[in-house]
């Protein structure tokens, strides 16, 4: 499974908070699968505004994408989430 | 010796009381008017964990309000911190999760949206619009009714029949409410009386005993209606889950679900209640401003340390449920012996929805023995509503 900051001479630079955000992914060997503190992230990128931290957001929706390709749907469900708190926003 | 017998929790979270209907009923003062807070995530997410750290092996989600669909942040949200949190807790089964709304800003995108959220939406909905519209306005008193029935027909087109809530005021409205929901097709509602707190609180005729009794008869009218109606529909029935539960108790009694199971509420602030006959009533206020946790819950239940080790939970919950919910002698189950309806533990006085109930299952009674293949038509079958667990 490749993801986004495995490759990042590839890609463009990872944001702090989506580096952070992904470090409180969990994936246990028994399938178990969350992202830990999950309602402190949605507080914290409700704050953000939206056009300014455009690239947190995409690149939520990317990870979200990439997880859920790999079939970890649990984290996939949680970042979809998180990024759609942005981008939402941005097609207003 | 301790039982290990399985526990289910069904959690009602209180996002808010912003709304933007005033029903003159309404049990928690909800309206459009203030600054209304909404319940802050991490106590969702702090609730869920107690819960199934507790061992609660079903737990069931339901986001009330006020209007659930307009609380920010969205209640979709809210519907994903749920998962993500019980994803770490395998012995625990979401069993269901739902939005009670009025259904007045449900358009087909937000039906979408919900959908990819695992949330199903139940509408409150009190009958034709002549009887809705006097019950449920927005605040400048236009009625609501047109929205509702809408919002209503957009879930059936994805697919959805949703289950209604429907707040019985006055006997009269029992039949006419009936006769609408059969008449525009909808597959299964629960018809509550109101109940008298918050703007409901003037409803006081509910402590006549002959107003209940003519609340039971048209309840009793109102099953003949279904009965001939499914026999005419039996690919599509109607289930008035009040008639089919008394119903279905007549005809196999005992046959409740397995395992044991108990309604929590979560309220604006987190702080939690036991239900039924909660909100409002002080003795059914659980936590007292803790932050949530196992042991907070744990404390909150009465229940000791040893016993939640050793998987005694249950014996524990029901020694609590007991001590707060004393049934009378003809409902037997606190689902239906609410003293918020008023007083019902005078031996020569039964409550006003005990009246209610019990005059209720006599007249189902002699209707199953005259005619027990029209009555039978009522029951739920293999149909069950986690929403028919709430009031309103």
């Amino acid at each position: 499974m490749t993801f986004v900051h495995e490759n990042e001479a590839e890609f463009e630079p990872m944001e702090t908070t989506v580096r952070a955000i992904l470090d409180d992914v969990i994936i246990q060997d028994d399938g178990i699968a969350y992202v830990d503190n999950f309602p402190d992230w949605v507080m914290k990128l409700r704050k953000l505004p939206a056009t300014e931290y455009t690239r947190v957001f995409v690149q939520l929706a990317v990870l979200a994408r990439e997880f859920a390709d790999a079939g970890c749907k649990p984290v996939a469900s949680a970042l979809a989430a998180l990024a759609r708190i942005g981008l939402t926003r941005l097609v207003r | 010796m301790a039982s290990s017998e399985s526990f289910g929790a069904f959690l009602v979270f209180l996002l808010s009381t912003k709304c933007n209907l005033e029903c003159v009923y309404c049990n928690v003062d909800a309206g459009p008017h203030g600054f209304r807070p909404v319940l802050d995530p991490r106590l969702v997410e702090r609730w869920l964990e107690a819960f199934a750290g507790l061992g609660a092996s079903q737990i069931g989600i339901q986001f009330h309000c006020g209007e659930p669909l307009i609380v920010d942040p969205p209640v979709e949200i809210f519907g994903v911190i749920a998962r993500n949190t019980l994803a770490r807790f395998p012995g625990a089964t979401l069993t269901t999760m739902n939005v009670q709304s009025n259904g007045v800003v449900l358009d087909d995108k937000r039906i979408r949206s919900l959908a990819r959220a695992g949330i199903r939406v139940h509408l409150s909905i009190d009958g034709p619009a002549g009887i809705h519209d006097s019950q449920r306005p927005a605040a400048q008193g236009r009625g609501s009714h047109c929205e509702a029935l809408q919002a209503h027909h957009r879930l059936r087109s994805h697919g959805d029949n949703s289950g209604v809530i429907s707040v019985v005021t006055d006997p009269v409205q029992v039949v006419p409410t009936v006769q609408f929901f059969l008449e525009e097709g909808f597959h299964e509602a629960v018809m509550n009386p109101v109940r008298p707190e918050g703007r409901g609180a003037g409803y006081r005729k509910f402590e006549e005993p002959e107003f209940m009794r003519d609340m039971a008869r048209e309840f009793a009218s109102a099953a003949s209606l279904i009965a001939a109606y499914n026999a005419s529909s039996p690919n599509r029935p109607f289930i008035e889950h009040n008639l089919a539960g008394i119903m279905d108790s007549l005809i196999a009694p005992g046959s409740e679900p397995a395992g044991f199971h108990w309604t929590f509420l979560i309220d604006g602030k987190g702080q939690l209640w036991a239900h039924p006959g909660s909100y409002g009533i002080t003795s059914r206020q659980l936590t007292q401003g803790e932050l949530p946790n196992r042991e907070v819950l744990r404390s909150a239940l009465g229940l000791d340390a040893s016993s939640v080790a050793n998987g005694g939970v249950v014996d524990g919950l029901r020694l609590l449920r007991d001590r707060l919910f004393s049934a009378c002698r003809v409902c037997k189950s606190p689902d239906f012996c609410i003293p918020y309806y008023g007083p019902n533990h005078e031996e020569d006085r039964l409550g006003p929805l005990c009246i209610w109930r019990s005059e209720l299952t006599i007249r189902l009674h002699a209707w199953l023995q005259e005619q027990p293949e029209m009555a039978r038509l009522i029951t739920r079958g293999h149909r069950t509503a986690d929403y028919a667990l709430e009031a309103q």
